[in-house]
């Protein structure tokens, strides 16, 4: 009785060492994730990163910028709110995250694939330059001073340092000569080239280096009104250089389809807080009003005058289809831009037959027929330089404002330019930017800012952008 | 069938009573009490052994006792044990005194160890099955409410199966789910509440799963209250700190009825109850039934797309009425054709039928049914016993052709084989499940249609049938809406409640098991050893499909959504139990855990349907599908020891070291360590026969918990697009390419993994006493805690341009103080009369300390504007949105002095805050039990004073021109504030009091911020104090005495109720509601579904 005394306990101990030793292989690989993967590719980082890119663009950034350049008018519940420019920094928070989260950052991903086996992803390298350079860019646009390199490094840099727009633009420059260089000089040794898995333009390297001249023309064009030249002349003179560069480009188009609808069809289908012609309430917008007032043959593409799809007075089919695209960045607008620039050179016969090119091109975009009467009439009488700087200025960015109808370049335009003139929807201002959203005021506050000002109490009016005159 | 039962009982008799025969001596005799009645079911026990035996219906036992036994043991329930030495007479009469102050009573704790009352050092609190059921309750978990002070119960809504929210001194875990652990029988059970949804709404998104969804169980449901002999409510860290991990917000532990135990005596029994219950609405928002659909005082056709129901006056200003239909003009929206407004219908040239307000939510609304029976059959023997089970639950709800159907088998039994070992096992199945009531903030939620609906619009076309198809579909095949013809209005329209519940169904099917077996092994009469192994295992499937042209998806949607759970438990413990002389005992046990969980989650969605009325994923165009498996670990090892000291000091020190599989191999293990001790002072000072003061007892404890991270949030993973931007569902890869063949899509997961995650830590102690008075007439138990939570690991949203959204961080803190106070009094107490009153209350103060670095607010639930938030320096849970300009100064209201062009009307801040929190002051629960011979009356009341409730019902409702609120739409008011504006650098510059009259009109609730969608939230911040009487029972106990010639032992009659009454100025439906289910984020109201009261009869019968 005595020993069992002893052994008893003996063996409970024995019987807890044993246990113990168990522990490891209970506990061991039961938290490897089986739901995710944790090493992907350029092949499916690509198709995914487009596809953010363009809900973000076609979702909030139209929508906002759309209602900037009183394209659209809000209606009901917030965009009532936003319509007299009541936008708060948690209105825009998603906008951001969809930016840098789902789209700048994969593009980042691709890039770190890519600087690992330098010469066997170019491709893929080089298109994920280009679209940093244009989400960069649109981005930059709306909110000025952003964090860029030493942004999307996760939990290397929790807190990415803010940079002035005017480098942002530095960078995007950068991005997009070393995508041009990495596809003219391409090999033909990448293991694995984009095709139809690039929405955009299925893998043709071609095209994208004709848009990343286009784009750089874009972004030069944007500092004409600071770069202190004469109109501009000298950003201009940049602008055409790069179109010359890059050749007509290849409309850059995200298409959605019938099964998975554009940001424009599910923001009407399941919301529908937005009106957009007179049609619809009575009011009209300014470029719808502007639109009708000039019998502009784009007016039945533009709305749905017949109410066969949506409803009397709402977008047109060729916005708000299931399966619209959502733009990049047109022909026209290249035209445009050309126009833009010869006329800021002085070249006003050019500017003219290049914008009379954009409009015709905006017709044959939307569908019609630019050799048809109406159209023809149209450029006739819109497509006209006077040789009045100022006046021929108004001329074709008001066109490029009918033209490039919901894109937000637009209000980017009027914000450089300050055309078309546009009335407040409340106050005596036009917002001039963005609230910096409500998650990087409350989790990475920058007190102060390259340009001035702070990202913790920006207004729709200030810091001002950069490229603003 | 009776063969096959006798057939059932003899296989189960002969399975669980061992005949063991060992007999040295035969010793007989009987208990009395002090009445000198006999005692039947006391145990009989040779003390140090494991030889017992029960009385039989005469107090009479006969025991085999070894022929060295010394001395037997007799217990029975509220009495006093009495042990009596073995003399050389082999009859023992025993006469057993009653234990008034019931400190005997055994209660289980952790791990299954009982322990007697008063060698608790930490607060627990007992309710009995009989509490449970006293109003005929069917869910354990609202069965609690008002009966344990300190445990909190939100019922969410009045649905059928509707979840329940639980929680115990505050919430503890800034993140986590905050509810107690589920034990039944020693083995945690699952009481998850799943959402119904999408898993690809990741991130906050899958909030949009609670939000706008169904009324879903929670699985405690799956237990059937009629199988529950107790519950044990263990408050705190020192009473859960053996527990570990799973007990860190408290424990509801539950034992079930089993045969053959002590108070049940020798034989076979039989019991049968059955309740039947009718269910009403028992309150809803408070509507206008004057205006009719409109805008700005003018009428609009059924055909508009007007959504509000701003339309001219029913009556005159003389009171005569002004509407009127005009069967001339036919409409497939009224039967009686459009309205026309005039004062002199004679014009018309032909007959008009004058205007009568249609009632849709009375109209809609049934009586619901609720129809319980169980069915128990036990038996037991000196060596053990059995029982089996069958309940069977079967609701229809309020909602037409909503159910909730609940079918319960339990077998348990338990047996001695020889001296030194026994065994014992129960299996419980449950089916549960039935047809769901579509919730919240959803196109096709009951409610949002229901109540929006103007008084001119019939919802049911004049059918009392509710599945009649001319109430929802037009002759054009369209839905029968409010808002005019569906494919004209694009997808404004909310889906016709008579829709919703014939078009667009949701079921969900559960089959559940759970159980354990557990083997003792005693060598010695000090030492036992026990391996305990219990698992729980559901599959859960749910469907739901929404018909073509339904509001949220006009292309129609299947989805199925299965959930798998499947956990074991397996404890082995060692336990020695010592007394060393009278004045000193001690108990040591030791043991190790392991727990092993494994949740899948199948989830198939089809869009786009191609047949109507067809509901298979083949029909759909789009099908996507996801596949979630979660695997969880925890190994542990604890002990705990107690010492007894001379009758009067308690002590008890517990030690739990667990290991997690979801931490880092280097920091995955932690410690949890706990002391408390307890003193009866009044046995020192020798009161325990005082006639006035007989017991007191002081106490207090400290224990220390840890928790651990969800699992695989330490990497970082790339997730299959999604893109969306928060108003619309968006896309979802993979995606058709430019070749049509679909395309993968991957991408940075929304969550950045955080390699160096620790374990979360709380700390916390308690004080308490027990104080007894005037023969326990009087018995009052005071406990005062504080909890401190470090290391919390939250989400912690952060800045995207990092490349991601949110993280997993250690670096919460938050702290919780409160108060629980029970009190039960027994005023009168003579032979027939007796009233008993129980008074529990409680109040927790929690705070939010800390939450990420830079991070003051912490998303929970809810919407965008408002949320439930935790927020730094506030209580946990606050209710956070927009809200109106203040001045700092007197935190008086800036009126608008005509800068904003809205002159004379409140200014909304640009910034969001604190506008509300959902803590209550205190809560309390009041049962008083009036009982005279057989009859007694039971009530209880609960109360909730303080917390509030965010009633976006009534700011949406007041938008669209329903609530009675608008019916001064044509008055003015002068808004009490200050006049002034905000000026460009954010100061406030005021000019005096307003005294601007303006109008409250239709653009005031539409345009300006009086708006329930874009006005500050802060205005539909609402009290959710209440009282109401919660459960109400009148039975009466047929006199045995009147039984003796039949078979049956009792028979028991009741009348019950339960919500019968209510008082509060919350002006939605019944302020104990749950938008997000049961979950943390609770304060919520958007057009959640309404409570019920109800009233039945419930029969009783034991043979």
């Amino acid at each position: 009785m005595r020993y069992i005394k002893i052994i008893a306990p003996a063996v409970i101990v024995i019987f807890m060492i044993t246990l113990q030793s168990c522990k490891k292989g209970f506990l061991e690989g039961v938290n490897n994730d089986p739901n995710y993967p944790y090493q992907v590719t350029d092949r499916v980082l690509l198709p995914g990163a487009e596809g953010n890119l363009a809900y973000a663009q076609g979702g909030d950034m139209e929508r906002f910028t759309s209602l900037m350049v009183q394209y659209i008018t809000g209606y009901s519940r917030q965009f009532a709110a936003y319509q007299v420019y009541t936008i708060n920094e948690s209105d825009v928070n998603n906008l951001w995250n969809n930016l840098y989260a789902a789209t700048m950052s994969n593009y980042k991903a691709m890039m770190d694939i890519s600087s690992k086996e330098p010469t066997f992803y170019n491709t893929y390298d080089a298109i994920a330059r280009i679209l940093m350079a244009y989400t960069l860019g649109m981005t930059t646009d709306v909110w000025g001073d952003l964090p860029y390199s030493e942004a999307f490094q996760g939990n290397l840099n929790l807190t990415p340092a803010y940079e002035s727009q005017q480098v942002i633009y530095d960078s995007i420059e950068e991005l997009l000569s070393t995508a041009i260089n990495e596809l003219n000089a391409e090999p033909g040794d990448d293991v694995d080239v984009p095709d139809a898995n690039d929405f955009i333009y299925g893998g043709d390297p071609t095209q994208w280096v004709a848009l990343a001249h286009a784009l750089k023309a874009r972004y030069y064009i944007h500092q004409t009104a600071i770069d202190g030249s004469a109109n501009g002349s000298a950003s201009a003179q940049k602008a055409l250089d790069e179109i010359n560069a890059g050749g007509d480009i290849a409309d850059a188009a995200y298409p959605f389809s019938s099964s998975q609808h554009g940001p424009w069809y599910q923001y009407i289908e399941q919301r529908d807080d937005i009106t957009y012609s007179a049609e619809e309430d009575g009011v009209g917008t300014t470029v719808s009003n502007l639109m009708s007032s000039r019998s502009d043959p784009r007016y039945g593409v533009y709305y749905d005058v017949n109410g066969d799809y949506w409803g009397v007075g709402y977008l047109g089919q060729f916005f708000s289809g299931d399966a619209a695209s959502v733009y990049l960045m047109t022909y026209f607008e290249e035209a445009f831009i050309e126009s833009e620039a010869n006329l800021r050179l002085g070249n006003t016969a050019d500017a003219q037959t290049t914008l009379q090119e954009a409009i015709n091109a905006s017709f044959t975009f939307y569908g019609l027929n630019p050799a048809d009467s109406a159209e023809q009439a149209y450029v006739s009488t819109y497509g006209v330089l006077t040789g009045d700087f100022n006046s021929d200025l108004k001329t074709i960015i008001t066109e490029k404002y009918i033209a490039n109808f919901l894109h937000p370049e637009t209000w980017v335009d009027f914000r450089r330019t300050g055309y078309p003139a546009l009335v407040p929807n409340s106050g005596d201002q036009i917002p001039l930017r963005f609230v910096y959203p409500q998650n990087e005021h409350l989790y990475n506050p920058q007190p102060s800012l390259p340009s001035g000002g702070n990202n913790t109490s920006s207004t729709l009016f200030s810091p001002k952008l950069w490229w603003e005159p | 069938m009776k063969q096959a039962i006798r057939f059932f009982i003899a296989v189960l008799a002969t399975l669980f009573i061992w005949q063991v025969s060992s007999a040295q001596r035969t010793i007989t005799g009987t208990v009395k009490d002090e009445k000198g009645e006999a005692v039947i079911g006391a145990s009989v026990l040779v003390k140090g052994t494991t030889t017992g035996t029960y009385t039989d219906e005469n107090g009479n036992f006969t025991i085999s006792a070894p022929a060295n036994a010394t001395t037997l043991v007799f217990k029975y329930l509220g009495y006093k044990a009495q042990e009596v030495p073995l003399t050389a007479s082999n009859v023992v009469n025993v006469s057993l005194e009653p234990d008034v102050l019931g400190l005997e009573e055994v209660v289980v704790t952790a791990i299954g160890i009982s322990s007697e009352k008063k060698k608790l050092a930490y607060a627990v609190q007992d309710v009995s099955g009989d509490q449970v059921t006293a109003a005929g309750n069917n869910n354990t978990m609202s069965a609690l409410a008002g009966k344990v002070a300190g445990l909190q119960v939100i019922s969410s809504t009045g649905s059928p199966g509707a979840s329940v929210y639980l929680q115990l001194r505050g919430a503890t875990s800034i993140t986590g789910d905050n509810t107690p652990l589920f034990v039944v029988d020693g083995i945690p059970i699952d009481n998850s509440y799943n959402y119904s949804g999408s898993p690809n709404n990741v991130g906050a998104l899958i909030n949009n799963n609670l939000i706008a969804s169904v009324d879903n169980s929670n699985r405690a449901i799956d237990i059937n209250p009629d199988d529950i002999a107790s519950v044990t409510v263990l408050k705190g860290a020192a009473a859960t700190a053996l527990y570990g991990i799973r007990a860190a917000h408290g424990a509801i532990i539950i034992t079930t009825k089993k045969g053959g135990a002590e108070g049940a005596g020798k034989g076979l029994h039989a019991s049968y109850s059955t309740t039947l219950t009718m269910e009403n609405v028992n309150k809803l928002p408070d509507l206008q039934d004057e205006y009719v659909k409109g805008s700005g005082g003018s009428l609009r056709s059924y055909e508009s797309t007007a959504s509000g129901s701003w339309g001219p006056a029913v009556h005159d200003a003389n009171g005569n009425v002004q509407l009127y239909w005009d069967p001339s003009q036919q409409t497939d929206f009224n039967q009686y054709g459009e309205l026309v407004e005039t004062t002199n219908p004679d014009t018309f040239g032909h007959a008009l039928i004058p205007f009568t307000p249609y009632d849709n939510a009375k109209q809609f609304f049934r009586t619901g049914h609720t129809f319980e029976n169980n069915i128990a059959l036990s038996g037991g023997g000196d060596n053990g016993g059995f029982r089996v089970s069958f309940g069977s639950l079967n609701q229809d709800g309020v909602v037409p052709l909503s159910t909730f159907d609940r079918y319960t088998a339990k077998i348990a039994g338990q047996s001695k084989i020889g001296n030194q070992w026994s065994v014992g096992g129960s299996v419980t199945y449950t089916q549960s499940g039935g047809t769901r009531v579509q919730t919240g903030s959803n196109t096709s939620g009951l409610m949002l249609d229901l109540l929006r609906t103007p008084i001119s619009f019939d919802n049911s076309n004049g059918s009392d049938n509710p599945t009649d198809p001319s109430a929802y579909i037009l002759p054009n095949g369209y839905p029968r809406v409010y808002r005019g013809l569906a494919p004209q209005i694009g997808g404004a329209w909310y889906d016709n409640p008579y829709w919703t519940i014939n078009q667009n169904p949701f079921v969900d099917d559960v089959n559940r098991e759970f159980g354990y077996g557990e083997v003792n092994y005693s060598p010695f009469s000090w030492l036992k050893f026990t391996e305990r192994i219990g698992n729980d295992f559901y599959s859960d499937r749910r469907n739901q499909h929404f018909a073509i042209n339904s509001a949220a998806l006009p292309a129609g949607q299947v989805f199925t959504q299965d959930y798998f759970y499947r956990h074991v438990n397996n404890d082995i413990l060692a336990t020695a139990t010592k007394d060393f002389s009278d004045k000193f005992s001690a108990s040591l046990t030791l043991g190790n855990n392991a727990f092993s969980q494994h949740q899948e989650q199948n989830y198939v969605q089809g869009d786009q349907l191609a047949i109507p009325n067809f509901y298979n994923i083949s029909n759909a165009a789009v099908v996507s599908s996801v596949n979630i498996v979660s695997r969880y670990r925890t190994y542990a090892f604890y002990g705990s020891l107690d010492l007894a000291i001379a009758n009067q000091l308690y002590i008890n020190a517990t030690a739990r070291n667990e290991t997690s599989s979801t931490l880092p191999n280097d920091n995955n293990s932690f410690f949890y360590p706990s002391a408390s001790a307890s003193w009866v002072f009044t046995e020192p000072l020798g009161l325990s026969n005082n006639k006035i003061f007989p017991y007191g007892k002081i106490r207090a404890s400290y224990a220390q918990v840890g928790s651990d991270a969800p699992p695989y949030v330490l990497g970082t993973p790339f997730t299959s697009t999604t893109a969306n931007d928060g108003w619309t569902t968006g896309i979802v890869f993979p995606l058709p390419d430019r070749n049509g063949n679909l395309t993968t899509g991957y991408g940075n997961a929304a969550n950045l993994g955080n390699p160096g995650l620790k374990p979360e830590k709380t700390w916390s102690y308690e004080f308490g006493a027990d104080l007894r008075f005037i023969q326990n007439r009087i018995g009052l138990d005071v406990t005062y805690y504080y909890s401190k939570s470090l290391d919390q690991i939250v989400p912690a949203p952060i800045a995207g341009s990092t490349g991601f959204q949110q993280q997993f961080l250690n670096s919460g803190s938050i702290e919780n103080r409160g108060w629980e106070i029970s009190l039960n009094i027994t005023p009168v107490k003579t032979k027939d009369w007796r009233w008993d009153v129980g008074i529990n209350w409680s109040t927790n103060q929690s705070k939010v300390l800390e939450l990420a670095n830079g991070v003051n607010t912490l998303f929970l639930g809810g919407f965008e504007d408002p949320s439930i938030s935790a927020v730094v320096g506030q209580p946990y849970a606050s209710i956070y949105g927009t809200r109106w300009l203040r001045d700092p100064k007197t935190g008086q209201i800036v009126i608008d002095d005509g800068t904003l062009g809205q002159e004379g009307y409140p200014v909304e801040d640009a910034q969001v805050g604190v506008i509300g929190n959902n803590e209550p002051d205190w809560i309390s629960g009041i049962t008083s039990t009036l009982s005279w011979k057989g009859l007694s009356l039971y009530v209880l009341f609960s109360i909730r004073q303080g917390g509030q409730i965010w009633d976006g019902t009534y700011g949406a409702l007041a938008y669209f021109g329903r609530t009675a609120s608008t019916l001064t739409r044509n008055d003015s008011t002068i808004f009490s504030g200050v006049r002034g504006y905000q000026d460009a650098s954010g100061n406030i510059v005021t000019e005096g009091s307003n005294t601007v009259k303006v109008p409250l009109d239709q653009t005031w609730y539409q345009a300006l911020p009086g708006s329930g969608f874009t006005g500050p939230a802060e205005q539909f911040v609402e009290d959710a104090s209440y009282v109401k009487l919660k459960e109400l029972s009148i039975t009466y106990s047929l006199n045995p005495k009147w039984l003796t010639k039949t078979p049956i032992a009792s028979l028991d009659i009741s009348l019950v109720g339960r919500n019968l009454w209510l008082s509060t100025n919350y002006k939605g439906v019944d302020p104990e509601t749950s938008l997000t289910g049961a979950n943390h984020s609770q304060g919520m109201d958007y057009f959640n579904m309404p409570s019920t009261r109800s009233y039945g009869i419930n029969l009783k019968i034991t043979l």
